[in-house]
C-alpha cells in the first residue's frame, strides 16, 4: 500500500477510530496515540487490503491495540465530559443531551462499550462486529442487549 | 437511541492541530512497504499473477546510497531489488513456468523434473506445501491448491536469513474478486499477511506479543 493510500485512509478514517478508541479505552490521550499507532503499523506492515475491506480492517487493528492498551494498563484515567470540553476546545456543539449521553456510556463496563459504538454508530451488523472484537456473535448480540438496556437504565436516573 | 449515539459520537473530533501532527509524522515517514507489480503473460484474463514485495526489504537498504541484491525463484527466475534511497525497484528477468499442472483429471506439482500429484491433498480451501532451496541460498515455500478445474499456485521467497522477500501467485478470484480460501490458510501459515483482515490482525497480535 502507497503512502498517498495510507494517508487517504488517514483523512477518512481517523476521526471515526478516533471516536472507537475513545468509546473502547475511554481516553482521548490513549485514543489518539492509538489512533497514530494503528496507521503506524499500517505503513510498516505488507498489507493488501481490498477496497471493501479497509474501514473494517482498521477497525479491527483499532479494537485489538484498545485491547493492548487496556491489558497493559496504559490507560490511566478515564475521561469526564469537562474534560471533552476542554479537548475539543469548542463546547458549543455539545448540548445537555449529548453530555447526559457520553457520561452514561463511558460509565458502561468497557467491554459493553465498544459493541454499542460499533453497531449503533459504526452501523455494522452483530455477525461484522463479532469479526472486529473478535468474539462470537451471540456474544456479541448479548453484550449489546445488556449495554442497550444498562445505557437505558443510566439515562433514566 | 441509536439516532442520539450518533448525533453526539459526530461530534466528538480529534484536535485538528494533533491531527495534523499525526499526519505529518505519516507523510514523513520513509515508506517501508513494498510495491505490487502485476503481470500477465500468455494467461487467461482472468487470472492473477502477482508479485508482492513486503516491508522486510527496508532491512537491506539503511544507510546505503544504492543497493542492488538479487533473489532467485523455485523456478529459477532473477529478481533484482534496487534501492536508490528515496525509491526502490524490482526487475524480473522472465516469467516463471507454471508451478501447477493439469493432467488426465489430476493436479500436479510441477519443479524442475519434479512432477508431484497433490490431487488428493487439494481443494477449495486445501492446499499442498513444498519447500525448496533457491540458487542464491534463499528458499522458496510453494503451495498448489484449489481444484483439478480451479487450481492455484502461490510462491513465497524468503532470502538466505530466513526473511520474507516476496511473493508470485496465480489464482483464479471468484466473483467477487475474493482469493480462494486456500490461498489465505496457506499465507497465513507461513506468517505472511494475505489481505483478509481477521487473519492479518492475528499477525499482527503474533508479532506484538514478541515485542518488548
Amino acid at each position: 500500500m502507497s503512502n498517498e493510500k495510507i494517508l487517504k485512509l488517514f483523512d477518512a478514517y481517523a476521526d471515526d477510530l478516533y471516536r472507537f478508541a475513545v468509546s473502547y479505552v475511554g481516553s482521548w490521550q490513549e485514543a489518539e496515540d492509538i489512533v497514530q499507532e494503528v496507521f503506524l503499523k499500517l505503513l510498516s506492515k505488507n498489507i493488501l487490503l481490498r477496497s471493501n475491506h479497509e474501514k473494517a480492517y482498521l477497525f479491527t487493528v483499532t479494537a485489538n491495540m484498545c485491547k493492548d492498551h487496556l491489558r497493559a494498563g496504559k490507560v490511566r484515567q478515564s475521561i469526564t465530559f469537562d474534560q471533552i470540553e476542554d479537548y475539543m476546545g469548542d463546547p458549543s456543539g455539545f448540548c445537555e443531551d449529548d453530555k447526559v449521553l457520553l457520561e452514561a456510556m463511558l460509565e458502561l463496563d468497557e467491554k459493553y462499550r465498544a459493541p454499542l459504538y460499533l453497531h449503533f454508530y459504526a452501523g455494522y451488523t452483530y455477525k461484522e462486529v463479532a469479526k472486529i472484537l473478535r468474539l462470537s456473535e451471540s456474544a456479541v448480540a448479548m453484550r449489546i442487549s445488556r449495554g442497550k438496556t444498562e445505557l437505558k437504565r443510566r439515562l433514566e436516573e | 437511541m441509536e439516532r442520539q449515539i450518533q448525533n453526539t459520537f459526530n461530534k466528538i473530533k480529534m484536535k485538528q492541530e494533533r491531527k495534523q501532527e499525526m499526519r505529518a509524522e505519516l507523510e514523513g515517514k520513509e515508506k517501508r512497504s513494498h510495491m505490487w507489480i502485476g503481470y500477465v503473460a500468455g494467461i487467461a484474463a482472468c487470472v492473477t499473477v502477482l508479485l508482492g514485495i513486503p516491508a522486510t526489504r527496508s532491512a537491506i537498504v539503511h544507510a546505503a546510497d544504492y543497493v542492488r541484491q538479487m533473489f532467485h525463484t523455485a523456478g529459477g527466475t532473477e529478481v533484482v531489488y534496487e534501492n536508490y534511497g528515496s525509491e526502490s525497484r524490482f526487475t524480473i528477468g522472465h516469467l516463471d513456468k507454471e508451478y501447477a499442472e493439469v493432467e488426465g483429471g489430476r493436479l500436479y506439482l510441477v519443479i524442475g523434473d519434479e512432477k508431484i500429484d497433490v490431487t488428493d491433498q487439494c481443494g477449495e480451501e486445501a492446499y499442498y506445501r513444498y519447500e525448496v532451496t533457491n540458487d542464491d541460498g534463499g528458499r522458496s515455500i510453494l503451495f498448489v491448491g484449489g481444484t483439478v478445474e480451479n487450481p492455484g499456485w502461490i510462491e513465497l521467497v524468503f532470502d538466505a536469513e530466513g526473511n520474507y522477500v516476496f511473493n508470485q501467485m496465480k489464482v483464479t478470484p471468484d466473483a467477487d474478486g475474493q482469493a480462494p480460501a486456500w490461498v489465505n490458510r496457506a499465507m497465513h501459515t507461513e506468517g505472511v499477511p494475505c489481505g483478509d483482515p481477521a487473519l492479518d490482525s492475528e499477525l499482527d497480535s503474533e508479532v506484538d506479543a514478541f515485542e518488548p
